[in-house]
């Protein structure tokens, strides 16, 4: 299971913080969650700044980077104020 | 008089020693040179203070100003601007508010607002157009500011101090409404010259040079602020408060006294739980679209919500998780009169110098229950409260622990930890009112909240930070809000943070220094254009009829920038105060990876060259000359 964190809009859209999911890549876990959190599509996961394991997806090998057991994802969003 | 639009065309002086008043000259070419706000409140401070001063002395000034754009209708544009010399740095203070007060002094006749002096007696003044009245200001002196604002009733605008500023407490506040004029103690400077409130109120109108151009910018501009990603939905829907989650995921997110960047129960004090359970609605000031602000509720009552530099600092960095205290302290703050960046930032310094056996305060990272009462003793400046009411500059030099006083030229720094940004900690040494992350150039927009350039290396990150410092100081002197700048940034790259092309953006940003280097030493040749993204100069052209584009408007910035810089020098700034605590610069946030502190002095060195500042960081003649100056 990989452990998964919702924040930004994001988080307020799907009205969901957290969850568990079974997923062997990133790509994968973003199948996974459009398909369960289907109030927003699957870009708008797709389009998230992706964290896995608090490194950005893209500076692994970005939405083909393998997820294993424990892993922790979080998606963010572009933000800025001050 | 002025021949261009957006100006009322006087600017009032003050004497509170004598209670006269009169018209302080202000010319066009004035206008031209130093357009409005934060520039022209240097310029002014430039003129009339030739030396170090106590900032708490009759000589000190304070200048509140407004921009052209001001009381036109352009969005985002009911800012004004609080300038003095800070009595906690000795240095260039200024401060921006979104209250109602500068619309208001506009509405009364007048751009800009000088007091100096001291008054023998305790008072406030009205001033209503041509009239301006003294009255005695017994009976609101010890009141909060709420409480004083209900009493002196009416339409008009207002500012206000609160007990804090009576008491010289250096980090006090000026309110105006529910918004806080919070940084460098402007509010004490208030206190000294024992004045507790002005109203201004008038029925002028702001004279614009084109309406009806002005109204199609604005029509634009506000429709793109509305789509734009950040100032139409994150800002709208999470404040700045969204801001804490990705600080945290960045490792900027200041924690124990800026030991860390990252805290363990962030959630609990993120902008998404304060949205979540918390948030009744947002709001915003007069004209803008973007409506940042939030309104909770504390103790039955609805009240503006924290910042994420409030709930930065009274949360993770003094190890507190307990978002409703912070609710709470926030609006306590505000009626206090106390900046909170400084409160936060102070009380966690205390903390850690009693953990290490430096000052039995009774403070403790993590212990809360004694917080609100210390935040009342500060602004009585009562018990360890007097001691705390001076700031974190002042306390180590009592007590020791300078390396983990988190200030720089004795302003306390905000939330974002720099070793997570290291371009923001270049930003926070240079700044003139101090450890400010706006005035700094705000870089951590570039470096990973907004856009994803790499946050440790040092590489164009003096060019940008100078980019970003003249535009900013440009955009205030206008009159606009900052956060109007963040729609600069295209929406397709912050709406596809994965895309090849912001990856490539985010990429090719570190090489991208002397390209920004080249337009900045001559703008007027090589940006002689205006850009949709930036609209604030056509809005300025529109309003003034005075010709725009965004070298003149860099120009502006730069300018402003190199004053502020000079009244500094000639208050005793050196080198030695473009500075960060030692712990910044020399610990690392994470133990073997060299990455994670701050290379200041090899991005200071740059900065200064780039700047046409020598090595001891003084502006060359030069460059001021070609500056005007």
């Amino acid at each position: 299971m990989v452990s998964v964190k919702f924040f930004g809009m994001l988080r307020l859209d799907i009205k969901q913080s957290a969850d568990m999911l079974e997923a062997g890549s990133v790509d994968e876990l973003l199948r996974v969650l459009a398909a369960k959190y289907d109030t927003v599509n699957l870009s708008r996961f797709r389009n998230s700044i992706i964290l896995v394991n608090g490194v950005n997806m893209n500076e692994l090998k970005r939405y083909k980077t393998l997820l294993k057991t424990g892993d922790e994802v979080m998606f963010l969003s572009s933000v800025s104020g001050g | 008089m002025s021949r261009y639009g957006g100006y009322m065309g006087k600017v009032l002086m003050i004497d509170l020693s004598t209670c006269k008043t009169s018209e302080y000259p202000w010319s066009d070419s004035d206008r031209e040179l130093y357009l409005g706000g934060k520039i022209a409140a240097a310029k002014i401070l430039y003129d009339n203070i030739q030396s170090a001063i106590d900032p708490l002395s009759p000589e000190n000034l304070l200048v509140i100003t407004t921009g052209p754009l001001s009381g036109t209708g352009a969005p985002s544009s009911s800012r004004f601007n609080i300038s003095t010399i800070s009595p906690l740095t000795g240095f260039i203070a200024s401060s921006n508010c979104g209250g109602n007060f500068g619309m208001a002094l506009k509405k009364a006749g007048y751009d800009a607002l000088i007091i100096k002096g001291k008054s023998e007696k305790k008072v406030w003044i009205e001033i209503l157009e041509d009239k301006v009245s003294f009255h005695e200001a017994d009976d609101l002196w010890g009141r909060k500011t709420g409480e004083t604002q209900a009493l002196l009733g009416g339409k008009s605008g207002k500012i206000v101090i609160g007990p804090a500023g009576e008491n010289l407490v250096r980090f006090a506040a000026i309110v105006s409404g529910e918004r806080v004029a919070g940084r460098a103690g402007v509010g004490a400077v208030m206190g000294s010259k024992n004045l507790k409130a002005v109203t201004a109120a008038g029925t002028r109108t702001v004279e614009v040079n084109n309406r009806e151009k002005l109204k199609q910018i604005n029509k634009n501009w506000v429709s793109n602020l509305k789509k734009h990603p950040i100032t139409g939905i994150q800002l709208p829907r999470l404040g700045t408060a969204g801001l804490l989650s990705s600080m945290n995921a960045r490792k900027m997110l200041a924690t124990r006294n800026y030991k860390l960047g990252q805290f363990k129960d962030f959630e609990k004090v993120s902008g998404e739980h304060l949205a979540e359970e918390y948030l009744i609605k947002n709001q915003g000031c007069v004209t803008c679209p973007i409506q940042c602000g939030r309104v909770v509720e504390v103790d039955g009552k609805q009240v503006k919500g924290p910042e994420v530099e409030t709930l930065g600092l009274l949360g993770p960095n003094i190890e507190n998780s307990n978002i409703e205290l912070i609710l709470k302290w926030n609006y306590q703050l505000d009626e206090l009169g106390l900046d909170t960046i400084t409160a936060g930032s102070t009380i966690a310094f205390a903390m850690e110098l009693r953990e290490k056996g430096l000052w039995d305060n009774g403070l403790a990272f993590g212990q809360t229950e004694n917080l609100s009462q210390i935040f009342e003793d500060i602004a009585y400046r009562r018990d360890i409260g007097d001691i705390l009411a001076e700031g974190s500059k002042r306390i180590s030099e009592r007590f020791g622990g300078k390396e983990y006083a988190i200030h720089v030229k004795g302003l306390e720094l905000a939330a974002y930890e720099p070793r997570g940004a290291v371009g923001q900690g270049l930003g926070y040494a240079v700044s003139n009112r101090g450890g400010c992350h706006l005035n700094g150039g705000y870089m951590v927009v570039l470096e990973g909240l907004g856009l994803g350039m790499d946050p440790y290396t040092s590489k164009s990150k003096a060019a940008l930070t100078i980019l970003f410092q003249d535009l900013m100081e440009a955009v205030s002197a206008g009159g606009s809000c900052l956060f109007t700048t963040y729609s600069m940034f295209p929406a397709a790259l912050i709406n596809k943070p994965n895309s090849l092309m912001t990856h490539s953006v985010n990429r090719h940003l570190k090489h991208c220094g002397w390209i920004v280097n080249l337009a900045g030493r001559f703008p007027q040749v090589l940006l002689p254009f205006n850009l949709p993204l930036v609209p604030h100069t056509y809005a300025l052209e529109a309003v003034t009829g005075m010709k725009f584009n965004l070298g003149r408007f860099k120009r502006i910035g730069e300018r402003g920038y190199n004053l502020e810089r000079l009244i500094n020098i000639r208050l005793g700034l050196t080198q030695k105060d473009d500075s960060l605590p030692r712990r910044l610069t020399h610990e690392l946030q994470e133990p073997g990876d060299s990455r994670t502190r701050v290379p200041l002095y090899k991005m200071l060195k740059e900065y200064y060259l780039v700047r046409g500042w020598d090595e001891a960081g003084i502006p060359n003649e030069e460059r001021l000359s070609g500056l005007g100056l």
